[in-house]
């Protein structure tokens, strides 16, 4: 055992510090460590200029034009990519459809998608949940219908995030049905262009646009875009779930909103002292930051077992559960923190062009919405109450 | 990067799991804690035979050059066991202090003994126990010719009751600075100017308070430097938290392994209790709870030797605040999880969960941990900038 990174690794960590901080518009990066508004250019924006650099792709294998870094690598680019303020960049395309097509897609499909994918050209979303299929999604009913050399979709999804920024959608449709209602389920990429789609926003908690539903109305589809084979599109699906399991901790994200917080406690005050000087704020700060470095740790197993090349074991199961639960906790403690500060509800303060003033602290206005927009972690991805019961299932064998 | 063990240490491991599996059982510890010696002269010759007890005592000292991973892996296997050997007080701290501050004399007499099985040693050490961490020490050694003169009480002495030497911190300054003044002192246990009484914890081990009646010492007894010593005894205390804290993740894979398998097997309301969603959930959560240990005791593991104070307090502190609170969870949670059976002292689960609680209480409780863990500095990061003079002198 030796948990130390290796020169090399530490290597990679300033390379990756110092492209940050040279190619990372410094724009981009101060809305993101000011929790304004993250538009799609922005992230844009970050995402040619990975894509110039050739580390768009941290996953890939070279010869799709990826990076074929390890976990570990991945891991450290993460972290310190996310410490300089680098915007979250869209998941869908190269972290989830993009892996797919690599397993299973056809080579044409892979020529076709991939490469834009790379560049940025085209955006993809991810047409899964339907109003009526959540936590419960193989009941999914959005039906495909075969007619000659296209399918025809009717139906609709719904929590589809940033379709209204997206070229493509892949979806999980009916194409037939089987005993089990995982049967007949396929999977379809389709233009978000094509007649008879029709995406409406949905305004979450934090007023905010970022998801939205989804319509198909007699929506032709080629059939060469059917991913996989017919009615196996359920285990393609699940494929997902158990691709790139270090990511969804969110670790990178959470140390630069810890380190945040630790701000925030020093420049509020109680009966005139620092924040950070009371004691049960302090440590509930310090309870957090164990439970992070506990994460991180837990990441980085998985990580450097992948790079030895085993299976991840149990304790990959627990990411999801508790980096979310860190996001939210971070969020609702940074609230504490700053207190009426955050009461002010201004959404023009956190976008591009405000030069106003807000009556509470600037820093302050965003973070009562981004408390309340975090609330979706533990929702997204698999509740974390079926993350619990698929750990009861199959790692304790209950 | 790696979290896997080496083959030696997989070897190693193995061993001492088949040697305790068919060497101990918690009937026979029942039986022990009852005795005054309250552990095994078998099993301790057994650990010295394996060369466990020379193991995280470096090479230099006469030991096997291990650290903190090797430790991990013992004391994770004496908590999986419940074994009740000294090995924390004798070998982790005593050794310890000996294998950083002895002089070569002392360590060629005391590691051998130490090694191979035929001396214990125990850390005498604390005196109020109501102070943690800010006691000012109120034992006094004070010199008389060549000799020191010991006077003064100490509690709570880890595998004091069987020990054949004591290691003694004593002012030997007047300070009102916790860190400066204190020197250690071995001292042989059948001196006649100590008394003392050993009395049983709350898991059943025994542990020792002693006065020391005006104990005379020579010169030759002095380990380390006179008034330097507390810089040693961090260092100690930080690898023993930290393998104190492997301890109870073996501990606490063992409660929650028994716990699904009552899950699995008590069967009410016609179907067994691992069906109940609600259930389930809390056996996941003991499950977490312990993988994130597990995590942060590799972490403290990998630090805890090392000679950087502030990456060792942050990682063994992170440890212990953890360990504690999910030691805590797992415990309460078995207990509830087995019903009425959980509470009765038959099951062997009891065993298990008291020595939890007294790991929980030594060491460092949740918030002592959690404030040492905010309060560590890095000294590290004051970086001193050399800054090349400026000024350019006329040549000649």
């Amino acid at each position: 055992m030796d948990i130390n990174f290796t020169q090399e690794e530490i290597s990679f960590s300033e390379e990756v510090r110092d492209f940050v901080s040279k190619h990372l518009p410094s724009d981009v990066s101060r809305k993101v460590l000011e929790h304004k508004r993250i538009g799609k250019d922005d992230v844009l924006r970050w995402h040619v200029a990975l894509y110039e650099k050739g580390w768009i792709a941290p996953s890939w294998p070279k010869r799709f034009g990826g990076c074929d870094w390890n976990s570990v690598y991945r891991h450290i680019f993460d972290v310190e990519s996310s410490a300089l303020g680098a915007p979250r960049l869209s998941p869908f395309g190269i972290g989830m459809i993009g892996a797919v097509l690599m397993a299973h897609g056809t080579e044409a499909q892979q020529n076709t998608y991939l490469p834009k994918m790379l560049s940025g050209e085209e955006w993809w979303c991810q047409g899964y949940s339907e109003p009526g299929s959540g936590s419960d999604l193989a009941s999914l009913n959005t039906r495909a219908e075969r007619k000659g050399e296209s399918y025809v979709v009717n139906g609709q999804k719904t929590w589809t995030t940033h379709a209204q920024w997206a070229d493509k959608i892949f979806c999980l449709v009916r194409t037939g049905s089987g005993t089990r209602k995982q049967e007949g389920i396929s999977m379809l990429l389709c233009d978000m262009n094509s007649p008879g789609v029709e995406v409406r926003p949905i305004l979450t908690l934090d007023g905010e646009h970022e998801v939205n539903e989804v319509w198909f109305q007699d929506v032709e589809v080629p059939v060469e875009n059917l991913v996989g084979e017919e009615g196996k599109g359920w285990s393609i699906g699940k494929f997902l779930l158990s691709h790139e399991r270090t990511a969804i901790a969110g670790v990178g994200v959470s140390k630069r909103e810890l380190a945040y917080l630790k701000h925030l406690a020093s420049i509020h005050h109680y009966h005139g002292k620092p924040v950070k000087e009371d004691p049960v704020l302090s440590d509930r700060i310090a309870e957090l930051e164990i439970d992070l470095l506990a994460l991180e740790m837990t990441v980085l197993r998985v990580a450097a077992g992948e790079v030895s090349g085993r299976e991840p074991g149990p304790e990959a199961s627990i990411l999801k559960i508790r980096g979310t639960e860190i996001q939210q906790r971070l969020t609702e403690l940074q609230l504490e923190v700053v207190g009426q500060s955050a009461l002010p509800h201004l959404p023009m303060a956190w976008g591009d062009h405000w030069m106003g003033e807000t009556p509470g602290a600037l820093h302050a206005a965003p973070l009562a919405a981004r408390y309340l927009n975090t609330r979706k972690t533990s929702i997204y991805g698999g509740t974390n109450e079926i993350q619990r019961n698929i750990i009861a299932q199959r790692v304790l064998g209950l | 990067m790696r979290f896997t063990f080496t083959d030696e240490q997989t070897l190693f491991k193995d061993g001492l799991d088949r040697f305790l599996e068919k060497n101990f059982s918690l009937d026979a510890r029942r039986k022990m804690v009852e005795s005054k010696e309250a552990h095994s002269e078998h099993v301790w010759a057994g650990l010295a035979t394996m060369g466990a007890l020379g193991v995280p005592i470096s090479e230099g000292s006469g030991g096997l050059g291990g650290a903190g991973v090797e430790a991990m892996i013992i004391m994770q296997h004496l908590g999986k066991h419940l074994v009740l050997e000294p090995y924390l007080s004798s070998v982790i701290l005593a050794g310890g202090l000996v294998d950083l501050c002895g002089s070569e004399f002392q360590k060629k007499v005391l590691i051998p003994e130490l090694v191979a099985g035929e001396g214990k040693l125990a850390f005498a050490h604390a005196e109020q126990l109501n102070d943690e961490g800010g006691e000012l020490l109120r034992t006094t050694a004070t010199q008389s010719g060549n000799n020191w003169v010991l006077k003064g009480e100490k509690k709570l002495i880890l595998g004091g009751a069987t020990a054949d030497r004591f290691i003694i911190s004593a002012r030997t300054r007047e300070s009102n600075d916790q860190n400066a003044g204190v020197t250690l002192f071995i001292v042989e246990s059948l001196d006649e100017s100590i008394s003392g009484k050993a009395y049983p914890l709350i898991d059943g081990s025994r542990v020792l308070d002693i006065q020391l009646n005006d104990v005379e010492v020579g010169p030759e007894s002095v380990l380390g430097t006179i008034d330097q010593g507390q810089s040693a005894i961090d260092c100690v205390n930080d690898r023993a938290t930290a393998a104190i804290c492997a301890e109870a993740l073996g501990i606490m894979e063992v409660v929650h392994e028994m716990t699904m398998e009552y899950l699995r097997t008590r069967k009410q309301f016609g179907s067994a209790l691992s069906q109940f969603q609600v259930l389930q959930h809390r056996a996941v959560d003991m499950f977490i709870n312990i993988e994130e240990v597990r995590s942060l005791v590799m972490n403290a593991a990998a630090k805890a030797w090392s000679d950087n104070p502030y990456e060792r307090v942050r990682a063994v502190s992170a440890a212990k605040a953890l360990t504690n609170r999910a030691g805590r969870l797992v415990a309460q949670e078995a207990i509830q999880l087995h019903g009425g059976m959980g509470m009765t002292q038959e099951l062997p689960l009891a065993d298990f969960v008291k020595r939890l609680l007294a790991i929980e209480l030594m060491f460092g409780g949740e918030r002592f941990q959690r404030l040492r863990f905010a309060n560590a500095e890095d000294q590290g990061s004051e970086k001193t900038v050399f800054v090349s003079p400026k000024k350019r002198w006329k040549q000649i």
